[in-house]
């Protein structure tokens, strides 16, 4: 075991660990040649493209120790284990608890961007369960690197010397040898005691169409083998370990795995819920006294409804769903109907990030045209009678007149700036109903700020919004914090008098003007011309607080068709056909599939 | 029967709206005209043996009336001997001519080629609206040629007129339709404006710089349109077409009723009833292609869907209207099934009249026929 090291990234999006990350990779001779593709750890489609990490991914190496520190120089090589993480605050449950496997991390910093605000909440996570931390500069080969002044941050936060941190690049390689004699020298090898009764932490699982779920663990105490019974401690289920080994580029299965090491096991599990990150796998024969600490039950953070553009392909978007469950443990869904849409599913998400991905691989993997609805948060509904119904799609409020009050999620975000964007930053949260609880200076002219804000008021736009009004200069992370009581009320929508259900959003009764008449504008936009007038509204209850009307068209024609014009004029009139069938008919009105989700993105 | 198409692509000036493919190269007027007589002769056996006797054609542009008689009646020559067709007395020879091309002297050498229709691009009779268009005449040439053309025999004689045209009113078109129905000519080619992408008048609409018409004032437009010729006794058999009776586009008809042709020239396009091909936009390659003996087009093979599709956004635009026996017979019942069914539901919202088999739009449904085609046509995923 003290040849044993494991550890994980710390960085913000586009810092560098992927990139790093192949460079370790490469330099212990883990992947070699044709396996020597870009990214070797992003290996979704979907990850690659974007450039960010979604899931969780581990892979070990073996290390000649090349340092001259006599302690450390050893016969056999050392294992080290890296945990890769997903870079979005959409999975920072999954991110504590790979963190929670590790005893040391890489704080990799960009030379010329500096720390940001998603590093800084997972350095503090990391910290608060003792992982020792090696501070890189990464990127140094930039011409817009800022070594010096990047390196005071650095310094500031850990409260470090100037000497523990290593400069490197990714790119050409530099520093990165130091990097890997460093894992060795500061980070501690596992404690675990390999005689105890077993306690594996799950940090990921996979699914694979052969074997299985699969489970990714840390054997944090005692030993096992293929063939003994295990037992997962939350979901209180048995299964036979088929397999287990550790992960290299591919599985490789080991007669033993004991305290210390990462690996996977497979035991045939069909259900990917079963598998939930954070649980502790344990012998059936001997288990040990208490699970591993900080399991929590993910639950989703935002919800929206998902319906095929199609109403005969329900049963294919179920079946998509299922699978795309399998892979992803974290989405939840439900059947719904919607009088708009008809039939489809109400979805729970981590956050607005796994709602794209879903709905992008729903798409590519399994082409499935779906309609997605403004997302919403979980409300908690308390009748007059005093009963609490938790709603997690607007339109399933109860009558207005049982409702005693509502309460809605809150969480505590961290926004980290520079000084100039402060203004319009403290704008848009205030905008947002966000309380300001602190402003801290981080270092030179990077400021902190903590609000309190309703997470229905960020699951939409803000983060884009954010994004604009600093030009990319700040970076943001929330935590969910409590339920609170808001004066929340119904928006509907109506299309030439009929409610559309799916569009119906609950908001601040202080918003509500504003908001709706926004959104008949932005409907106007999103809505093409038809063939008759269209009445756009926005009522709370009976009352209408907000009209725009569509124009009919009155012309649409083609002037000239002779011989050459056929072909154009066809091809034309069938890429129109094609606009058409993905839109959807609310009574006689043709509404496009994004204007579903895009109505809600108001400037 | 078929038709045959030439195109000249030629003008002296390039008049606002259009985006048509012209150039004002007009040295290569030798070349060209070689060039058409040449690709005539390699597309001798382009059309089917049971559709391939000439009916009628079409001299094009461009402006065709910049040609002098000799080699107008060099391409006529050159197409009669290339192509089986009809008796040439029965033959629909049309030429499209500029007004101020029509003088005295032109008219003259025009009567005596095969030429026994003309199109005439008067486009308004006011002078302000002519000159913003950048025609090259004006709305007293534009009278003056329709009378002149008669007097040299011509007694087939089409005009065209545009409306919704910047600086025109639904008045001062009430006057043009009024000047026009005066003059008496056999057909009348009344085109809505469409504005097109690159072309002058819109990028001068998109600046500002001018105002095209509102929809509303040309859908009156249209409808006086309609009610003046047809009470000087027009039948309007065509989106935008007017004909005294027996006095049919013949050959225009042959592309909105399924009927091959052949086009020559830059940008012409040719259909054998199975494909389509489009000759190269782009005189310089068009005349290299020529000169190395072979073609420079694209080919499009139909599906039938696409046939269908096709079969709809022609024969819908004529008076005519479609056939479901004729979709059924000709592309099967699931296409009948389906063209039935939109046009239930298209009656129901007055845009389509069925009568027995047939269908056609209304006077309702013409002005928004494009989304009417849509409804009706089919596309594969
Ligand atoms: N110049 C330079 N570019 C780098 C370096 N490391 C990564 N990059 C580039 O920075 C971008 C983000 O890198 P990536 O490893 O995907 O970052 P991640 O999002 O943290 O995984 C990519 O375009 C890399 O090519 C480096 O050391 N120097
Ligand atoms: S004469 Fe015809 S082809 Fe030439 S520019 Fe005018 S509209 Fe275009
Ligand atoms: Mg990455």
């Amino acid at each position: 075991m003290k040849n044993i090291r494991n550890f994980c990234i710390i960085a913000h999006i586009d810092h560098g660990k992927s990139t790093l990350a192949d460079r370790l990779l490469e330099m212990t001779k883990t992947v070699t040649g044709k396996d020597l593709q870009a990214q070797v750890l992003d290996d979704m489609e979907l990850e690659r493209e974007r450039g960010i990490t979604i899931k969780s991914h581990a892979i070990q190496m073996d290390y000649a120790y090349t340092g001259d520190k006599a302690e450390f120089q050893s016969k056999e090589k050392y294992v080290l284990n890296l945990l890769d993480t997903p870079g979005h605050v959409d999975f920072s449950y999954e991110v504590s608890r790979s963190i929670a496997a590790c005893e040391g991390a890489l704080l990799i910093v960009d030379a010329s961007q500096g720390i940001q605000a998603q590093t800084i909440s997972n350095l503090y996570m990391a910290l608060e369960h003792d992982l020792e931390i090696i501070p890189i500069l990464n990127k140094i080969d930039l011409p817009g690197a800022m070594p010096e002044e990047v390196e005071d941050q650095i310094v500031d936060l850990l409260g470090c010397d100037r000497s523990e941190v290593i400069r490197a690049s990714g790119k050409t390689g530099e520093g990165v040898d130091e990097i890997l004699r460093a894992i060795v020298e500061r980070i501690r090898p596992p404690k675990g005691d390999p005689d105890a009764p077993l306690q594996c932490l799950i940090f990921d699982s996979v699914f694979n169409p052969f074997r299985g779920i699969i489970a990714y663990y840390k054997v944090v105490n005692g030993t096992f083998h293929p063939g003994e019974k295990v037992k997962f401690v939350a979901t209180g289920k048995e299964y036979l370990a088929d397999e287990i080994g550790i992960l290299r580029l591919d599985m490789e299965p080991r007669k033993e795995m004991s305290a210390g090491n990462v690996g996977y096991i497979i035991s045939g599990i069909k259900t990917s819920t079963e598998v939930k990150v954070g649980d502790t796998i344990t012998h059936v024969s001997n288990p040990c006294e208490n699970a591993i600490e900080g399991f929590e039950e993910v639950k989703p953070m935002v919800y929206a409804g998902v319906y095929p553009i199609e109403t005969e392909d329900f049963e294919n978007l179920r079946a998509s769903m299922e699978k795309l469950q399998l892979n992803d443990a974290s989405l939840t869904f439900q059947a719904e109907s919607s009088l708009a849409l008809g039939f489809g599913f109400r979805c729970g998400f981590l956050g607005m990030l796994h709602m794209e991905i879903i709905q992008e691989r729903l798409d590519r993997e399994f082409d499935m045209d779906v309609i997605t609805t403004v997302p919403n948060v979980r409300y908690n509904v308390y009748t007059k009678k005093g009963e609490m119904i938790e709603v997690h799609n607007p339109s399933g409020l109860p009558d207005i007149t049982l409702i005693d009050h509502i309460e809605e999620p809150y969480i505590r975000a961290s926004i980290i700036t520079a000084a100039e964007y402060i203004g319009p930053i403290m704008t848009l949260c205030l905008g947002k109903r966000g309380e300001l609880v602190r402003q801290d200076y981080v270092s030179g002219n990077r400021v902190e700020l903590i609000y309190n804000m309703p997470l229905g008021e960020i699951v939409f736009d803000f983060y884009d919004k954010l994004k604009s009004i600093s030009k990319g200069y700040a970076s943001f992370d929330y935590h969910p914090s409590e339920m609170r009581e808001s004066k929340l009320i119904k928006l509907d929508v109506l299309l030439n008098g009929e409610p559309v259900d799916a569009l119906s959003t609950l908001t601040h009764i202080d918003n509500a003007y504003g908001l709706g008449k926004r959104m008949c504008e932005k409907l106007k936009e999103l809505i093409p011309r038809q063939q008759f007038e269209v009445a756009i509204q926005a009522a709370i209850g009976a009352k209408i607080i907000a009209r725009e009307t569509i124009k009919a068209v009155r012309k649409d024609v083609t002037a000239k068709c002779y011989g050459g014009d056929i072909s154009r004029k066809r091809k034309l009139l069938e890429k129109q056909k094609r606009g058409k069938k993905r839109m959807k008919q609310i009574g006689t009105v043709e509404v496009p599939q994004k204007a579903f989700l895009e109505v809600l993105k108001l400037d | 029967m078929a038709g045959l198409y030439i195109h000249i692509p030629l003008c002296t000036q390039r008049c606002s709206y259009c985006d048509f493919f012209s150039t004002t190269l007009l040295n290569k007027r030798v070349e060209l005209i070689d060039a058409l007589c040449k690709e005539m002769k390699m597309r001798a056996h382009y059309l089917p043996v049971d559709g391939n006797v000439l009916e009628t054609i079409y001299i094009g542009g461009g402006t065709p009336s910049l040609l002098s008689s000799s080699e107008i009646n060099i391409l006529i020559d050159c197409a009669l001997d290339s192509f089986p067709h009809v008796d040439t007395g029965k033959m629909e020879i049309t030429m499209e001519a500029n007004p101020n091309d029509l003088s005295d002297s032109n008219l003259k050498e025009l009567s005596g080629t095969a030429i026994n229709r003309l199109s005439i691009g008067c486009q308004s009779f006011n002078d302000t609206t002519l000159k913003i268009i950048n025609r090259r005449h004006n709305a007293e040439e534009a009278k003056n040629a329709i009378a002149n053309a008669r007097k040299y025999g011509f007694n087939n004689i089409s005009i065209d007129l545009i409306y919704g045209l910047p600086s025109q009113t639904i008045d001062s078109w009430k006057d043009d339709v009024a000047t026009a129905i005066a003059l008496k000519p056999n057909h009348i080619s009344a085109y809505c404006l469409e504005l097109h992408e690159g072309s002058l008048l819109t990028k001068k609409i998109s600046k500002g710089e001018l105002t095209e018409m509102d929809e509303a004032d040309c859908l009156t437009c249209f409808k006086h349109l309609r009610e003046a010729t047809s009470a000087s006794g027009y039948e309007h058999y065509e989106i935008s077409n007017f004909a005294q009776k027996g006095f049919r586009s013949r050959h225009n008809s042959s592309y909105w009723h399924d009927i091959p042709y052949i086009g020559i020239g830059p940008a012409a396009h040719s259909y054998d009833g199975v494909s389509r091909q489009w000759n190269v936009s782009h005189l310089p390659k068009y005349l290299k292609a020529i000169s190395e003996n072979r073609l420079d087009t694209e080919i499009e093979t139909l599906s039938v869907t696409e046939k269908y599709n096709d079969y709809i956004l022609t024969a819908l635009r004529t008076s005519d209207g479609i056939d479901f026996q004729y979709i059924s017979n000709k592309f099967g019942t699931r296409f009948s099934d389906l063209a039935k069914e939109v046009a239930a539901k298209q009656q129901k919202d007055g845009n389509v009249e069925i009568i027995g088999e047939k269908c056609h739009l209304t006077e309702k449904g013409i002005f928004i026929s494009d989304s009417i085609f849509t409804e009706f046509i089919v596309v594969e995923e």
